[in-house]
């Protein structure tokens, strides 16, 4: 069965095609919920959250653009519901920061490190490290999706950085005396 | 040592070829809830299917008793004492017929035979005209005698005579009152007596017997005659002593106080035939001044009964001797006849009012407010902590209402309601360059404009966080419009049934959506953003109010109702916590029927 063929089945609320949709997508998306979220728990919480929203509304979608895009976006969308309650982000004018690259001096760091010291960053930092670095959003577009201002997206890209970055050398540190 | 490296390639290289495996069990939970969406999607249309059902039942129901009823109602009024006797005569006259037979103790074997024969409605009205006759008697104690005359072809008088044939009959009123004590004395016997003139002479000669407020009836049977004569011979009999001393006065109050003989075919002739009649009918006119000469010409009648249309047995003459009924004898035909209808008037219009009273109908309007019991918002649950300000609008309708009883009335109606509501702090985005798709406002559909609409509540960012850019559209609000059909059915119980009639109402309205409108108010400029999305196309609310209604006219009624509604299912499950009421003061005018 094809993607279109599964979408207008599960348009019409067909159970069984929403049963396929999500074995092909589970995977997927769980990772991003890992990427947005605290802990594994609030990820799977978000991962359900996210298919009930996409099969609700599978109707809006209209075809355009990648589906999978589509979908991913209600998984982004699901998390930053949780941290829009609070002021997650800090709010500065644009002229007080300046973009710096980050650099950090490492060997091999295992994936599952790296995503316990994301999932352990401010939610506020979490969010604009994985939507720019990860997911590729533009500062502006991040700034419109938790409206806040271009510029405070930047500053809290950058202190997320270096945040990972001191931990990933933190970790080395450990590493290196503990060989 | 490793190379250095850039922080963001370390995590995108990481993360490339990252899957993580949710626990199996999601599926299981996805579905259960997606499961319990669709239930409570599916159980809207059974509701609707039932209460469409249900209404359409009540509606019949109602329909149905209010003419069952109705009907009840007016035999009720018809059949009351005064009249009572001619109803049921009219309806067994088969058994009125024995009945007349059992009155008249002394009814002969041919009688029977006689009255198997003829099946006529006359006997009917004989007796009718006896029982009124009687009734009059009873209530003004003034009625002498009910003299028939019978069997003119033997053209002979007789007084208390054994022979059925050659008599004449004297009725002593008072005798038959004495063996009728079960005939009650009451106001109404003079409207009864003139009830009943006019319903038996329906196919008589009308005229004559309204002048004359007498009837005799015998159209035109021997059975009719011969029964009265029969019912009256005994009743005679027994007061022959009293006959022989008031024979005399007997044809001196007939004459005196009218004389009418009525037969559809032998009537005519008996007038044209017998100028004596005539002439005591003329002094009957003259009224009380009776002189010696109306004697004499009544005695006449009786001393030369060849006068009489002779061939004829069945000619009745009843007297009745009322002072009243003798002023109306001196009234024209017209008046007479006006005046009964007047009162027969009279008595449909009282039966239209206990009959037909049950239904009203009431157009209202009202102002309606609608506001929430708690703090939850249908828009987002970010916004369920602002602050929600309850709007005014308008509600307006048409309701009917049946009385099942005196205090109890089933209302419904339709009403066309607005409502609408504010969600007050709300900071809105509206960067079109944001990616499109998926908002941040969970239960608005936004329309294709505002497609890149973003909201969220101002209450959670701090002024200092909130970018110049941002500012003017951080204190915005929300305002949420709805439409709705609304069909109540209520039931309201009367408290207080005075001048100001108090109700106590309670029910459940129907709720059927008809407009679904989302609006951003910025800097007082109303922008169209699209409609909710978790807005059930039909809910439900229960309704309590307390109505006041004046009479203005027994018609008309002043109505006002504040009624309290509560929202039972207005938003789908995702509506956070929001419970809407609507306040109504539903004024109007109703219209009994």
């Amino acid at each position: 069965m094809s993607l279109e063929q599964l979408i207008i089945k599960c348009k019409k609320n067909n159970r069984k095609a929403q049963g396929e949709l999500y074995s092909l997508y589970a995977k997927n998306l769980f990772t991003l919920c890992l990427k947005y979220s605290k802990n594994y728990a609030e990820s799977e919480d978000n991962l359900q959250d996210a298919f009930l929203t996409i099969f609700n509304k599978i109707k809006q979608y209209n075809g355009k653009g990648s589906f999978e895009g589509w979908m991913k976006r209600i998984v982004i969308n699901t998390a930053l519901q949780h941290y829009r309650k609070a002021s997650v982000l800090d709010v500065i004018k644009d002229d007080d920061f300046v973009e710096e690259v980050v650099e950090v001096e490492v060997g091999h760091v295992p994936l599952k490190f790296l995503l316990e010291i994301i999932q352990e960053l401010p939610d506020k930092y979490r969010l604009v490290f994985n939507l720019y670095v990860l997911d590729g959003f533009s500062h502006k577009e991040i700034a419109d999706m938790v409206n806040v201002s271009v510029g405070t997206s930047k500053s809290n890209l950058s202190r997320a950085r270096n945040i990972l970055k001191e931990k990933i050398e933190e970790n080395e540190f450990k590493n290196k005396k503990t060989p | 040592m490793g190379d250095k490296k850039n922080i963001d390639r370390l995590f995108q290289e990481q993360f490339k070829n990252f899957e993580a495996v949710p626990s199996d069990a999601m599926w299981a939970v996805i579905q259960s809830k997606l499961d319990e969406k669709d239930n409570g999607k599916k159980r809207v249309p059974i509701w609707m299917l039932f209460t469409g059902v249900a209404a359409t039942v009540m509606i019949f129901i109602a329909f149905s008793v209010s003419l069952l009823s109705t009907n009840e109602e007016l035999d009720k009024v018809v059949v009351t004492p005064k009249s009572q006797d001619l109803i049921n005569v009219k309806k067994n006259s088969p058994d009125v017929k024995k009945e007349v037979l059992l009155v008249n103790h002394n009814s002969e074997k041919n009688v029977d035979s006689e009255l198997k024969k003829e099946e006529d409605v006359t006997t009917v009205d004989v007796f009718d005209l006896n029982k009124s006759i009687v009734k009059s008697v009873d209530k003004l104690f003034i009625l002498q005698d009910i003299i028939a005359f019978s069997n003119v072809e033997s053209s002979k008088t007789h007084r208390g005579s054994d022979d059925k044939n050659n008599e004449i009959l004297l009725f002593d009123g008072k005798s038959v009152l004495e063996r009728k004590n079960d005939l009650t004395q009451n106001a109404f016997d003079e409207i009864a007596v003139k009830k009943e003139i006019v319903s038996s002479s329906n196919n008589k000669n009308l005229e004559i017997a309204r002048k004359k407020n007498v009837i005799i009836k015998s159209n035109n049977d021997k059975l009719g005659i011969e029964n009265i004569v029969r019912n009256t011979s005994k009743l005679s009999g027994n007061n022959n002593s009293l006959l022989e001393e008031k024979t005399n006065s007997i044809y001196t109050s007939t004459i005196k106080e009218g004389l009418t003989i009525t037969n559809n075919n032998a009537q005519e002739r008996t007038f044209v035939g017998n100028p004596k009649v005539k002439s005591s009918f003329g002094l009957a006119k003259k009224g009380n001044h009776l002189s010696d000469e109306g004697v004499v010409s009544e005695s006449e009648i009786v001393s030369n009964p060849d006068n009489l249309v002779s061939d004829e047995k069945n000619v009745v003459v009843e007297d009745c001797i009322d002072e009243e009924i003798e002023e109306l004898t001196e009234k024209t035909i017209e008046e007479a006849i006006a005046e009964i209808e007047d009162e027969q008037d009279e008595e449909d219009n009282n039966e239209d009012e206990v009959a037909f009273n049950k239904w009203k109908i009431v157009p209202n309007i009202a102002p309606v407010y609608y506001n929430t019991l708690s703090t939850g918002s249908p828009i987002d649950s970010e916004l369920s902590g602002n602050k929600k300000k309850g709007k005014i609008n308008m509600s307006y309708g048409v309701g009917v209402g049946y009385a099942i009883n005196k205090k109890l009335t089933l209302r419904t109606g339709i009403n066309k309601v607005s409502l609408g509501f504010d969600t007050e702090g709300v900071a809105v985005n509206t960067n079109q360059e944001t990616v499109g798709g998926v908002r941040g406002v969970k239960n608005i559909n936004l329309s294709p404009a505002m497609a890149s609409l973003n909201i969220a509540s101002s209450e959670s960012l701090s002024i200092s966080q909130i970018p110049s850019s941002f500012s003017s559209l951080y204190n915005s609000s929300l305002n949420q419009r709805l439409g709705y059909i609304e069909v109540p059915i209520e039931l309201s119980y009367k408290i207080s049934n005075k001048k100001m009639k108090i109700d106590v109402i309670a029910g459940m309205s129907t709720f059927f959506l008809n407009k679904n409108d989302i609006y951003t108010v910025t800097n007082g400029i109303e922008t169209h953003i699209g409609g909710a999305n978790n807005l059930n196309k039909m809910s439900y609310s229960t309704n309590i109010g307390l109505g006041f209604n004046y009479n203005i006219s027994k018609a008309f009624n002043f109505n006002f109702e504040p009624t309290f509604k509560y929202q039972l299912n207005a938003f789908s499950n995702d509506s956070g916590n929001f419970k809407p009421y609507i306040l109504g003061v539903y004024t109007g005018f109703s219209f009994k029927f």
